[in-house]
């Protein structure tokens, strides 16, 4: 046998207080009982147990200390660990599956298991997945192929103005059922990713629509991208960075026909590059039209 | 095979508390007419028992919490050893589609 203080990975010669500290600290890690799957688990806390034995003999701990005898001591009879017997027909003693199991028993392979009597019938498994759609694919709605876990291909019909989130059921297309029991779903979690230029709030579809100059003071039509094809908007004359305009009905398709509304704000974009013609004609302006647009900051 | 008084004997157990532990359960002993007895299952039992209290200092109060849990692993390994069992003795066609479902079930999501 190993040094025992070694084992127990406490200080040679070390009280038994601290010996007893560390063999309760050790004994909870490797307890096979506390492990039955860890083979490692056994041969561990038997050399931890075998050295804690040795040193709580006081006698044979002083001895040991000064050096009087080694750790080599008779080996005990093996010892058969709880855990042994529990997976076999014995441990049925003190775990009958009939309580610990009792949900599982709806699953008639379960029920046959544990001696059930009921009529081999039951609902096929339900089966969950998730499905990454396009922005306009959510709000327009679409038809997708998609190739489910048991590799049948099925259509799955994406309705007009689904959400992020939103699961949608394929009927008796999950796992078969069990006798004349029907089979389960295929649930399907819509992702719906984002668009570069389109953000949804509910029923609403809100866009940035970047304006020259001149169509913001003086007005225009603007071609404006919306969620089922490029619409003319009329910018008023002196529109604004950050007017918001409604397009209405232009939104996410509802149930009812009842669509929600498009917002577009305007961004005023100045030339690329500075123009000196403009900026003289500003400064001519702005000394006889000064204003300003701080004072309520 | 053990009496009462060989139990008490090897594992240096209290009577009083030994006759408790047999009260709730967590051993459970045969009764004869000649009295309790013992396998070499309530055996083990009692030695992780023993363990749990006086080594690893478990109260009592969570040593049922701790023994229920422990049964319950040990009903579930058991469990899922029969299921084991039941798959090794399937056809290989049966297997591999039990393999192919289960290693999808790492990834259940996807499509």
């Amino acid at each position: 046998m190993r040094d025992p203080y070694q084992v127990l990975g406490v200080a040679k010669g070390a009280d038994i207080k601290a010996v007893k500290k560390a063999y309760r600290k050790l004994a909870r890690e490797f307890h096979p009982d506390l492990h039955p799957g860890d083979t490692q688990a056994e041969t561990r806390f038997k050399e931890v147990a075998a050295a804690y034995d040795f040193l709580s003999d006081a006698e044979q701990k002083a001895k040991y200390d000064r050096g009087e005898i080694d750790a080599s001591g008779t080996p005990k009879a093996e010892r058969r660990f709880y855990r042994t017997y529990a997976e076999g027909d014995t441990g049925t003693r003190y775990h009958d599956p009939r309580e610990f199991f009792r949900d599982f028993q709806d699953a008639d392979i379960f029920a046959e298991v544990f001696g059930g009597a009921r009529a081999a019938r039951a609902r096929g498994t339900d089966i969950r997945a998730t499905l990454e759609i396009g922005f306009l694919d959510a709000v327009n709605g679409a038809v997708k192929e998609i190739t489910l876990p048991d590799g049948k291909r099925v259509k799955l019909t994406i309705p007009p103005g689904s959400e992020d989130g939103q699961v949608l059921r394929l009927k008796g297309q999950g796992g078969p059922g069990m006798g004349d029991g029907p089979a389960g779903d295929v649930n399907i979690e819509l992702k719906v990713k984002p668009h570069p230029v389109f953000r949804r709030d509910g029923r609403d579809i809100h866009s940035e629509v970047p304006v020259t100059l001149a169509e913001a003071v003086l007005g225009g039509k603007v071609d404006v991208g919306t969620v089922d094809g490029t619409v003319s908007l009329s910018v008023p004359k002196g529109a604004n960075s950050g007017t918001r305009l409604r397009l209405r009905g232009k939104g996410v398709p509802a149930g009812g026909g009842d669509r929600g509304d498009h917002y577009v704000t305007l961004k005023v974009v100045l030339p690329e590059r500075p123009d000196p013609e403009l900026s003289q004609f500003v400064e001519a302006w702005s000394a006889r039209h000064p204003y300003s647009v701080r004072d309520r900051q | 095979m053990a009496s009462f008084d060989d139990i008490v004997r090897i594992y240096q157990v209290d009577r009083v508390e030994l006759t408790s532990w047999i009260e709730q359960r967590w051993v459970r002993p045969v009764r004869t007419t000649q009295g309790l007895v013992f396998d070499a299952v309530d055996e083990a039992r009692v030695a992780l028992i023993r363990e749990l209290r006086q080594d690893l200092l478990v109260d009592e109060d969570a040593l049922a919490m701790v023994l229920n849990l422990l049964d319950q692993l040990y009903a579930a390994r058991q469990m899922l050893r029969t299921v084991e069992d039941a798959i090794e003795a399937c056809p290989e066609s049966v297997r591999r589609e039990i393999r192919a479902r289960l290693s999808r079930a790492d990834d259940p999501t996807r499509l």
